[in-house]
């Protein structure tokens, strides 16, 4: 019997020290989700996504960012390849400066501004004033990239560039033309050797850039689209309901016309490009088809005088060789940067986006930004301030 | 220092005493702190759903839950279309699982040799850890064109039944997001359904057996009354988690906000629509309505939980049996149950034994072959679909998969040579840094069970059901509201946080088990040579659940690993994440970006089921060990 007392004990002189660490453990485990902004939890931030929580910097004023600075970004899912390759390029050239962007959509870049939850946003339109109101604090809105919105389809057999109108896309996508084999399409195109195949109209689910300037579009060519959906001025939620397919993002509107014989959607020309979709040559206001390209959408580009973020819409811009439906990205910073190591990273990071990185965008389906966009970009960019209202050098 | 020696018995009274407290002191305390911690989380997420639909309620009422505006263009909200939606899309997962989920569990549990069923069900068991997100991939990019091509033509043009396929189905459509649920729950419907069978004492079956009975109709007659209970939990604990599943329904449901009026077509879900509108809606009244959204979902899946986990409690008990039980069925005597003095034939089956035997025999016996081979069918139509998925994934895996692969960063599409390092490293962060959250939390509750009764217990007891029905997405939702809105930023800590809150009831339920298989004899023996209770506690009922703590641990793993929704609103990037990266590249058109997440998907199906596969090792090398 004291035997096994003895035997028993040994161990247990060890396990007073386990069960110490048992109880230091919970501890930990309770202060970690409590204190939310406390250093302890900066400091969990910091093994747990890698990036130095620059709160500390703010205090004294650094003029270079000495150490490794992450940056956050959220919104346009249509910039997304670009943006990635952009921020890859400068982050080769500059290592201690990583960019995270989280492409969950426009919309999604506008709200995380609002609420603050990244460094930066971005949206294919630009945040709206009364959205600026939600903000904490005067926004700046910098144009970054140029892109075009393509009418892609999957119709076996059919060649690319089929012409399409206004009206007849409007009648496409709220349901009154069913089959490609119809006497409407084949008077637009020309082409009446289509197939008797259904047609499935695929839109986003969630709200969206590309949404919007299609909106804008059939606004502004077919009149009884805004008879239809009740509205004429253009939103980024896709007014039909109930017809067709609602995907997600560029890319699952995409991933849907790839696999689905007999769809027609909108997505971003960058993704249409390197999917190798067909596209629809697009009646312009000039009376001329023209489809997506490079060449196309800078024409449309080039049409954009005294652009604001107010001002910004170029759908349905003059000029015979103009794509209709295009637009400029826009990136959404807060004017005041609490922050200045990040400030400072950001405006240099977003003056490469508008010079620099804009060399990346024609093999990416984008056409690169006008010079007077790019000197808009940067005065904006200029007006960055640090906390205490100085200029960011 | 005094010695042992002395025997003194009053000095060595107070020796033990000094060395209880040493240490031991805290035991008490930490193990209320620890079931505080879990009703505080609980209570956590129920307020910070509560506070952030407030406003929606507070300006739409009641009235909300049912209203069929749905229209974020608008500001206009209401849950109507989309609850409906959720239990459309549900009822029709379940119509599809339930029979053949049933006739696979008696399959499994009645007619196939018991080792094979061993290993049959052990298969099952790890499907089930298989991550939703996986199924998803799999249905957007392989079921969804299939559907549109070959299988909603077929449905629709079958005579009757085509009536509910009206319309011409474009691929994402409700059938397809039925479809998809009914594969993801028909491993739990078949592993739980088992498991009542099995509970069903093999006495009862001898009886019938020696009255005459054929198999089929010790089935029929014996096991299938006594086990009712325990499959309705089943099947109710099915319905829980078809009814909270958002990711892969928003990936192939077709996302249209209407009243669902075919199979055939689009539709939306509570959770499908969550997904889509959360992190895009306006701070506000935006905001608050899909928090709104998240509360029904909530209430609607906590509801059919709890009602699941009560059912599952007392299916084990006999008095709450269905009047059709045979009397005798005393599940919970388990290994004693050969012992029950009063055993008697059901009166049931006697009454369904025909006068002359003999001559339906020939008759009984079809009858019977032939429903064995079609519970048989149903094991194979059961097992069919994932085992093509674990298949088809490791095939679309395979050729891209290298090791570069695995060591190399991710890099943007288009740009060679990048890989899925940063999301193995970041699945792997997330989850270790929300394990060491919630293990001591856990473990402390689950002790905390053990040793009290009363009304706290209760309360914690209601709170591992409650929050073991929360799904994922709310989760989400609550950390993004608690951690990533006041910290002003996406983090993997929130990522944790929400990943700890998942884990938790998983790990109270298995830690309890673990404790409670432990012999009371020891304990017993601990204390009367005279050691405090936490020492016993100690030494002997953690050290004897080890294994069962370790396997219970894992498996809370595996399952958080595999998680998705709640990483969508708290990771900075999609590259921070297996799943996430795969939620976003499987959904690309380009080959390359889906190369990318077929790999990912292989990583995470590796980890998962390794995972679960050492903790069913463990529990059952421990079950063996018991016998």
């Amino acid at each position: 019997m004291m035997g096994m007392v003895q035997k028993g004990r040994a161990p247990n002189q060890e396990e007073v020290k386990m069960s110490k660490r048992v109880v230091v453990a919970a501890a930990l485990a309770l202060l970690v989700p409590l204190a939310s902004g406390a250093p302890v939890t900066a400091q969990a931030q910091m093994v747990a996504v890698r990036q130095v929580d620059g709160k500390k910097a703010s205090h004294k004023p650094k003029p270079e960012p000495s150490g490794p600075v992450t940056l956050n970004g959220a919104g346009a899912n249509s910039i997304d390849p670009f943006f990635e390759a952009v921020f890859y390029a400068y982050h080769q050239a500059n290592p201690k400066v990583t960019v995270n962007y989280d492409p969950a959509g426009s919309s999604v870049g506008v709200t995380d501004i609002e609420q603050k939850t990244v460094d930066f946003g971005d949206s294919e339109i630009p945040m709206a004033p009364k959205d600026e109101l939600k903000a904490q604090g005067p926004v700046l809105q910098v144009p970054v990239d140029l892109g075009g919105v393509a009418i892609s389809y999957n119709i076996p057999g059919a060649p690319a560039g089929l012409k399409l109108d206004g009206p007849t896309l409007a009648d496409i996508f709220d349901g009154n033309i069913k089959n490609w084999d119809s006497q409407e399409i084949a008077q637009v195109t020309g082409d009446s050797s289509l197939p008797n195949l259904a047609i499935v109209p695929v839109h986003r689910a969630d709200s969206s850039g590309p949404g919007w300037d299609f909106d804008d579009y059939l606004v502004k060519t077919a009149p009884k689209w805004s008879v239809e959906t009740g509205t004429s001025s253009p939103s980024k939620v896709w007014p039909v309901t109930g017809i067709g397919v609602g995907e997600q993002l560029n890319s699952g509107v995409a991933t849907y016309i790839a696999q689905t014989p007999g769809a027609i959607g909108y997505v971003e020309y960058g993704y249409a490009l390197k999917a190798h979709f067909a596209n629809a040559a697009i009646e312009n206001s000039t009376g001329a088809f023209v489809q997506p390209d490079e060449a196309s959408i800078a024409a449309a580009g080039a049409t954009a005088q005294n652009v604001t973020w107010t001002s910004f819409s170029i759908i349905n811009n003059p000029g015979a060789a103009t794509y209709p439906i295009a637009n400029f990205s826009w990136t959404i910073l807060y004017e005041d940067q609490a922050n200045t190591a990040k400030g400072e990273a950001m405006k240099a990071l977003f003056n490469y986006v508008v010079t620099t990185g804009q060399s990346q965008a024609a093999s990416l389906g984008y056409a690169p930004l006008p010079q007077n966009i790019v000197a808009l970009a940067q005065a904006t960019l200029d007006k960055l301030k640090t906390a205490d209202g100085k200029p960011l050098s | 220092m005094p010695t042992l020696t002395l025997e003194a018995p009053r000095a060595r009274a107070l020796l033990l005493e000094k060395q209880a407290w040493r240490g031991g002191r805290g035991y008490r305390p930490a193990r209320w702190l620890g079931g505080t911690v879990f009703a505080a989380v609980v209570a956590g997420v129920a307020v910070s759903i509560a506070t952030g639909s407030a406003q929606a309620f507070a300006r739409y009422g009641a009235g909300f839950v049912w209203s069929g505006t749905y229209s974020p263009a608008a500001g206009e909200y209401g849950a109507g279309i989309l609850l409906v939606g959720t239990i459309v899309t549900t009822a029709v997962a379940i119509v599809i699982a339930a029979p053949v989920g049933l006739g696979a569990a008696v399959a499994l549990s009645e007619l196939v040799p018991s080792k094979v069923a061993a290993v049959t069900s052990a298969l099952v068991e790890l499907l089930a850890a298989v991550p939703s997100i996986v199924v998803g991939l799999w249905a957007l990019l392989v079921l969804s064109p299939l559907f549109f091509r070959d299988v909603e033509p077929f449905l629709h043009s079958f005579p009757v039944l085509g009536l509910l396929f009206s319309g011409k189905g474009d691929g994402p459509s409700i059938i397809l997001a039925s479809t998809v649920l009914a594969v993801m729950i028909l491993p739990t419907l078949v592993s739980l359904s088992r498991t009542a069978f099995r509970a069903v004492p093999v006495t009862d079956r001898e009886a019938a057996m020696a009255l005459g009975a054929t198999r089929w109709q010790v089935v029929h007659k014996v096991v299938w009354p006594a086990a009712r209970p325990g499959v309705a939990a089943a099947a109710t604990l099915a319905v829980g988690r078809a009814l909270g599943e958002a990711i892969a329904v928003s990936m192939v449901i077709g996302n249209q906000t209407e009243w669902p009026h075919s199979l055939l077509g689009p539709g939306a879900t509570l959770g499908s629509a969550i997904v889509n509108q959360f992190a895009e809606a306006q701070p506000g009244i935006g905001t608050s309505s899909v928090i709104a959204l998240a509360a029904v979902l909530l209430v609607l899946t906590v509801v059919v939980n709890v009602a699941g986990q009560a059912l599952r409690r007392a299916g084990g008990r006999p008095e709450a049996h269905s009047p059709a039980a045979p009397p005798a069925t005393v599940a919970t005597q388990g290994v004693g149950a050969g012992a029950t003095p009063q055993h008697e034939a059901p009166t049931a089956l006697v009454a369904a034994l025909p006068a002359r035997p003999h001559s339906t025999l020939r008759r009984r016996l079809a009858l019977g072959g032939l429903a064995q081979g079609l519970c048989g069918l149903c094991l194979v139509v059961a097992a069919a679909p994932i085992v093509a998925l674990v298949v088809y994934t490791v095939k679309r895996a395979a050729p891209g998969l290298s090791f570069g692969l695995l060591v190399h960063p991710v890099t943007p599409a288009f740009v060679p040579g990048g890989g899925i390092s940063t999301a193995i490293a970041g699945s792997a962060r997330t989850v270790g840094l929300a394990l060491i959250m919630a293990a001591p939390v856990g473990l402390l509750t689950a002790l905390y069970l053990y040793e009290r009764a009363g009304r706290f217990a209760g309360l914690l007891r209601f709170c591992a059901d409650v929050l073991s029905g929360v799904p994922s997405i709310v989760i989400g939702i609550f950390a993004f509201e608690t951690v990533v809105r006041p910290m002003h930023h996406a983090s993997g800590l929130a990522a944790s946080i929400a990943l700890a809150v998942l884990m938790l009831p998983i790990m109270v339920r298995a830690d309890e088990e673990a404790i409670r298989s432990v012999s009371v004899d020891l304990q017993e023996a601990g204390s009367a040579l005279g050691a405090p209770r936490w020492r016993v506690v100690r030494s002997v009922v953690l050290r004897g659940s080890l294994p069962g703590l370790v396997a219970g641990n894992l498996l809370a793993l595996a399952r958080s690993i595999g998680e998705t929704a709640p990483l969508l609103f708290t990771l900075a990037s999609p590259s921070f994440a297996l799943t996430f990266l795969i939620f976003n590249d499987g959904n690309q058109p380009y080959p390359a970006q889906q190369q990318l997440a077929w790999a990912a998907a292989l990583v995470l199906l590796t980890a998962v089921l390794v995972l679960s596969a050492s903790a069913r090792t463990i529990a059952w090398s421990l079950t063996r060990r018991a016998r």
